[in-house]
C-alpha cells in the first residue's frame, strides 16, 4: 500500500471524523486545554497504526479512532488531580436573568464582527474562556461549536444543567465587562 | 453578527489548530505534555496575524499615535529614568504581571551582547518560537525595527544588546529567567535603547520571586542575577492577596498572617545599600587576594549568527595544544538541568528537601516527589488561599493557614514532607466563627499561637503542638483594639496592641494567663515578626521620614536596633539570623553580631531550595525545576564571594577549558552529540588536554579503556562546568603553574559565590597541559 494510498484514507478520516472525535476528547479530558494535544495523539496513532498494518481490517474508522481517543483521555496527564469545582462561589443565575441574557445572545452586534477581526483581542476573549476554570471552555466548545443544547453538555459533562448555566452565563456577563462585547 | 455566532466562530477559529494536527500526525508527531505556550490553540493564519498587527502597533508607538487597545504601553516617561530607577521600575512591573494573559509590548535587556543566533533563541524559548520581535538593538546603537529589518537584524553579524517583543505578562517572567537576560520591562514609546547593563548597580539587581531561578551557570554580569526574594519576615504591610475573600482582613497595620510569599518581594526589589560584605571577608580564601579581575570572555569562535543556538562552541583550533579527532566538538557548557511540570496552577512552590517539593495554588496545597524525570503527587489538600505562617529551620515541614468553608480564614495544616503527609491541625475548634488574623508558631516551645478577630474583638489563643495531636491551651489574651503577633519564648506570647498611633508591647503567659506591658510606641511602628516565632521587628510607620528598626528578642526582653542605613530586616527560617543592607547577621544574648555561610543564607533566602539537588520556581502555573545551587559541596565547603580575575595566559585557559570540555563530556556522556564514536577517540580528547599522569588517572578513574569497549563511563566527581564561569588564578613558575580554579556556584544573597579547586599544569614540549585530575 502506497503512501499516497494511506494519506488520501488518512486525509478522508479525519475530516470525518475530526468533529466527533474533537468532541469526544473535549467531553472526557480532564482540561480543555489538554484537549488539541489528546487529538494531536489520536490521530498520530492512527496515522502510525495505518501506515505499519494498512486499514483493511478496520470496518468503522470513527468506531476505531474514537478507541484509540478514550485511551489517550485516560492516559494523558494521568497524574493530573481535579481541581475544587468552583461553581459554588458563583451565585446563581435567575429565570428572568437567563431569559434576558438569551435575548442578548440573538441579538445582533456590528461591533462583534470588528472584535472577531482583531486577532489579539479575539485571542484574549479566547484565553479568558479557558482560563476560566477547567469545565467552563468544554461548556463553550460543546454548546457553541458542537451545537449541543445545554442539557445536553450538562448530562456529557456529568453537571447539573444551572451549573452549566451560571458558569456558560456568568462568563458571558464578565466577558460583556471585561471586553466590551 | 450575534453573539452566538460570535463565540462559535471564536471557540471554532481558536481551541484546535486542525491543519496543524493533521501535518503533524503524518509526521508521527506526538504532543509535548506540558503547559501551553503563548500560541498554542492559535490558527497559523492567525498567528502570522499577530506578527503583521504586532509591527503595525510598532509603526503605531513610533509615531505617537493611538495604541491599539489590545496592546498595553506604560504611561510613565522611562527616558528620564536612570538605568537603576528603570530596573527598579522594571521588578515591579514582572511582579505586577507575573499571572497577566495580557499581550504587551516589552523590551528585553540582555546581560551581554548576543550573536543574532543566541537572541533568537533567547526570545522564543518561551513562545514556541512564535514571539512577535518587532525590534531590535544592537551594540553599535544602531536599531532594526519592523518585519523585514528585524528579520535582517538576526541574519546579520552583529550584536544584539536587546529587543522589544510583544508576549503576554507571565512571558516577561519566563523571558527574564533566562541568564542571558537582565531584565524584561513596558516597552514605551519614549524608549529608545535597552537598559545599559554597565550602569545598574550590582547591588540592585534582585529578580524578584517569580523569577526565582537559582542558576548555577550563570555568566557575571553588571547585572549579576540573585534570584527570589529574601524577605523571610512575615511583615504585615504585604499583599498576598489573590481572592476577595482576603479583603476581609483589617488594614494591613494588624494583619501578621500574610506569608513572605512570591508576592511580596517588591520591597526587596528597593535598591539595598551594600557595604563591606561580612560574608565576603569572613569567607574569602587567604588566595583570593589577587588582584581585581574578571572572568574569561567567550572566544571569538562562539556561534555566528549563522550557527545553531544550541551547537556547543568550539574550542579555538589556534589554541587546540594538540588535535583533537576529527568531528568532534567539546562541551565547554553543562547541559542546565531543567524540566518543568504541566501548568499546575501553582501560584508557590519550593523544595522542602531533596526530592519533596511543596505546590500553594488557589485551591490547594500539595506535595510532590520528584525522582530526576518526573513528578509524582505525594498528596494534597483543598483549602482556599493558603498561606505559609511557618517553616521549620531545614525546611522540611511547614505549615499554612487558609481559607474555610464558610469563607472565613479558619483552617490552618502542617506540611511534613519527611513523613509526607498534610495535616488538618483542626484549627477550626479554636477559631470557630472567628478568622485568623495572625499565626505564629514556636517549635522549640510547641507553642502554637493564633490571633482571632470575631464580632469585633481579637483573641490570642495558644495551642500546644510537638507535631502530634494539637492541645488546646488557653484563650490568654482579648483586646478590642488590633493585636499584632510578635514572638514566642517558652510559654510566654508576645504581641504588639494598637489603639490609634500608639502602640503597645504586651508579654503573656499562655498558662496562668497573666499579663505585662513590656513597651509602648508612639509613632505607629509596623508590628511583624521572624516566620520562626523567636523575633519581633519593629519597622517605622511608612508615613516616618526618620527611624530606626528594632528586633525585640523574647528570651533577653530586649529591643536592639539595627544598624547601618539600610532599616529593611529580612528574616528566613533561621531563628536568629537575618539579612539586613545586604549582609547577614545574628541575634544573640541581644546583641547583634555579623554571621556567614551559606547554610544561614540558605535559609534566610529559603524559596531557593531546602534540596542540595534541586530548586523550584512559578512560571505561569507551571513548576519550573532546575539544579539547587546548595549542593553538598557548598553546604559542606566554603564558597569563595568577591570579585575574581582571571590570571591565566591564553594558552593556559586553552588547556584548562579543554580539560574542563573532556570533563564535561565524560560527566554528560554526551558523547554521540560531541562526534565521540569510541573510546579511542575520548581517550584522544582527554590526550589533548591532560598530561600524560593526569589523563591515565583520569581514565582509572572513569573506567575508560583506549582498547575500546562500551561507552560507559563513571563521570561522577568530575568537576564539570561551564568554563565561562570560572576563573583561574594561577602563578607561572618555569614549565609549571599551579593555582585555584574557581567555579561559580551560583549567586547568594545578590553575590556571586564560586567553589574553589586545586590545578596543576605542565608545560611539556611547549604546551600546557593540566596536570591533575579536575574532580571534587
Amino acid at each position: 500500500m502506497g503512501n499516497s494510498d494511506i494519506d488520501r484514507y488518512f486525509d478522508s478520516v479525519y475530516t470525518e471524523t475530526l468533529s466527533s472525535v474533537s468532541r469526544f476528547v473535549v467531553s472526557h479530558a480532564a482540561r480543555f486545554q489538554d484537549a488539541e494535544d489528546i487529538i494531536q495523539n489520536v490521530y498520530t496513532r492512527f496515522y502510525k497504526r495505518i501506515s505499519d498494518k494498512g486499514y483493511d481490517d478496520i470496518e468503522s474508522a470513527e468506531a476505531f479512532v474514537i478507541n484509540i481517543a478514550k485511551f489517550e483521555c485516560r492516559s494523558f496527564f494521568s497524574g493530573f488531580k481535579k481541581q475544587k469545582d468552583r461553581v459554588t462561589n458563583m451565585s446563581g443565575f435567575s429565570e428572568e436573568e437567563s431569559a434576558a441574557l438569551e435575548a442578548e445572545m440573538s441579538r445582533d452586534q456590528q461591533s462583534l464582527e470588528d472584535v472577531m477581526s482583531d486577532k489579539i483581542l479575539a485571542k484574549q476573549i479566547f484565553d479568558d474562556i479557558i482560563k476560566s476554570d477547567e469545565t467552563v471552555g468544554k461548556i463553550f466548545y460543546l454548546h457553541f461549536v458542537c451545537d449541543m443544547k445545554l442539557d445536553e453538555v450538562a448530562r456529557q459533562l456529568g453537571l447539573n444543567l444551572s451549573t452549566v448555566k451560571t458558569k456558560l452565563y456568568r462568563t458571558i456577563e464578565r466577558q460583556k465587562k471585561k471586553f466590551g462585547i | 453578527m450575534n453573539k452566538n455566532d460570535f463565540y462559535k466562530q471564536l471557540m471554532s477559529e481558536y481551541s484546535f489548530d486542525c491543519e496543524k494536527i493533521k501535518s503533524n500526525a503524518k509526521k508521527g508527531r506526538f504532543a509535548k505534555q506540558r503547559a501551553i505556550p503563548m500560541y498554542v490553540g492559535m490558527t497559523a493564519a492567525a498567528a502570522v496575524l499577530v506578527v503583521a498587527v504586532g509591527t503595525t502597533v510598532m509603526t503605531a508607538v513610533r509615531n505617537n499615535t493611538p495604541i491599539d487597545s489590545g496592546v498595553v504601553l506604560s504611561d510613565s516617561n522611562d527616558s528620564v529614568l536612570t538605568p537603576n530607577e528603570r530596573f527598579v521600575k522594571a521588578l515591579d512591573e514582572l511582579q505586577k504581571n507575573a499571572e497577566s494573559n495580557e499581550l504587551r509590548d516589552v523590551m528585553v535587556t540582555f546581560s551581554a551582547p548576543l550573536a543574532p543566533a543566541d537572541a533568537k533563541a533567547v526570545l522564543t524559548a518561551y513562545a514556541d518560537g512564535n514571539i512577535p520581535v518587532k525590534k531590535l538593538y544592537f551594540t553599535d546603537g544602531t536599531e532594526a525595527s519592523g518585519k523585514e529589518q528585524v528579520e535582517e537584524g538576526f541574519k546579520s553579524g552583529q550584536q544584539i544588546s536587546g529587543a522589544v517583543v510583544n508576549c503576554a505578562g507571565y512571558v516577561m517572567a519566563s523571558i527574564t529567567n533566562d541568564s542571558r537576560v537582565l531584565i524584561v520591562e513596558n516597552y514605551s514609546a519614549d524608549m529608545t535603547s535597552p537598559i545599559d547593563t554597565n550602569a545598574v548597580d550590582s547591588d540592585i539587581v534582585n529578580v524578584p520571586d517569580n523569577t526565582n531561578v537559582p542558576d548555577d551557570s550563570t555568566p557575571i554580569v553588571p547585572g549579576d542575577e540573585s534570584a527570589d526574594s529574601i524577605d523571610g519576615s512575615t511583615t504585615s504591610d504585604i499583599d498576598t492577596s489573590d481572592s476577595e475573600t482576603l479583603e476581609s482582613y483589617d488594614s494591613p497595620d494588624t494583619s501578621d498572617v500574610s506569608e513572605p510569599s512570591s508576592d511580596v518581594s517588591i520591597d526587596t526589589s528597593d535598591p539595598v545599600s551594600e557595604e563591606t560584605s561580612d560574608i565576603s571577608s569572613s569567607e574569602l580564601p587567604e588566595s583570593t587576594d589577587t588582584p581585581t579581575i574578571n572572568p574569561p570572555e567567550p572566544p571569538q569562535t562562539t556561534p555566528d549568527s549563522s550557527t545553531n543556538a544550541t551547537q556547543e562552541p568550539t574550542i579555538p583550533t589556534e589554541t587546540q595544544p594538540e588535535k583533537l579527532p576529527d568531528g568532534v566538538t567539546l562541551p565547554e557548557g553543562i547541559d542546565r538541568f531543567s524540566y518543568e511540570t504541566i501548568n499546575l496552577g501553582a501560584k508557590e512552590a519550593f523544595f522542602m528537601n531533596d526530592r519533596t517539593f511543596f505546590v500553594r495554588t488557589p485551591y490547594q496545597v500539595q506535595m510532590y516527589t520528584f525522582n530526576g524525570t518526573e513528578e509524582r503527587l505525594l498528596t494534597a489538600e483543598d483549602c482556599d488561599n493558603a498561606e505559609v505562617c511557618w517553616i521549620s529551620e531545614n525546611g522540611d515541614s511547614l505549615i499554612v493557614s487558609a481559607v474555610g468553608d464558610n469563607g472565613m480564614r479558619n483552617r490552618l495544616l502542617y506540611v511534613d514532607a519527611n513523613g509526607e503527609r498534610i495535616t488538618d491541625l483542626n484549627a477550626v475548634d479554636t477559631v470557630m466563627d472567628g478568622t485568623l488574623k495572625g499565626v505564629g508558631y514556636n517549635a522549640d516551645s510547641g507553642l502554637l499561637v493564633m490571633n482571632i478577630l470575631e464580632n469585633g474583638k481579637y483573641y490570642v489563643c495558644a495551642v500546644d503542638f510537638n507535631g502530634g495531636e494539637p492541645d488546646y491551651y488557653s484563650t490568654s489574651f482579648e483586646s478590642s483594639s488590633p493585636i499584632t503577633l510578635m514572638a514566642a519564648n517558652e510559654t510566654d506570647i508576645y504581641f504588639s496592641v494598637a489603639d490609634g498611633a500608639l502602640v503597645q508591647i504586651y508579654e503573656v503567659n499562655a498558662i496562668s494567663g497573666t499579663s505585662k506591658l513590656i513597651k509602648t510606641y508612639e509613632n505607629n511602628p509596623v508590628i511583624s515578626s521572624n516566620l520562626s516565632f523567636t523575633h519581633g521587628i519593629i519597622s517605622p510607620s511608612s508615613a516616618a521620614i526618620t527611624g530606626s528598626t528594632e528586633i525585640f528578642d523574647p528570651q533577653t526582653r530586649s529591643f536592639t536596633t539595627v544598624g547601618g542605613t539600610d532599616i529593611s530586616v529580612n528574616f528566613g527560617t533561621n531563628k536568629h539570623s537575618f539579612m539586613s543592607g545586604g549582609s547577614c547577621y545574628t541575634i544573640s544574648g541581644g546583641s547583634i553580631s555579623p554571621a556567614g555561610g551559606t547554610t544561614i543564607l540558605g535559609r534566610i533566602d529559603y524559596k531557593k531550595s531546602a534540596s542540595s539537588l534541586y530548586a523550584a520556581s512559578v512560571s505561569g502555573g507551571m513548576v519550573r525545576i532546575r539544579n539547587s545551587i546548595y549542593s553538598a559541596k557548598v553546604r559542606n565547603g566554603g564558597l569563595t564571594f568577591g570579585e575574581l580575575s582571571d590570571s591565566a595566559s591564553a594558552q593556559i585557559r586553552a588547556a584548562v577549558n579543554g580539560a574542563l570540555a573532556v570533563n564535561n563530556l565524560i560527566a554528560q556522556g554526551s558523547y554521540e552529540r560531541c562526534g565521540v564514536a569510541s573510546a579511542q577517540e575520548l581517550s584522544q580528547c582527554i590526550d589533548c588536554y591532560y598530561s600524560e599522569s593526569a589523563a591515565n588517572a583520569l581514565r582509572s578513574r572513569c573506567g575508560i579503556s583506549p582498547m575500546g569497549g562500551a561507552m560507559k563511563y563513571n563521570g561522577a566527581g568530575l568537576v564539570s562546568a561551564n568554563v565561562y564561569d570560572t576563573v583561574l588564578s594561577l602563578s607561572e613558575s618555569g614549565n609549571t603553574a599551579s593555582g585555584i580554579l574557581y567555579v561559580k556556584a551560583g549567586n547568594y544573597g545578590g553575590k556571586a559565590g564560586y567553589v574553589s579547586y586545586s590545578i596543576k599544569l605542565v608545560n611539556e614540549n611547549g604546551r600546557w597541559q593540566v596536570d591533575c585530575v579536575l574532580a571534587n
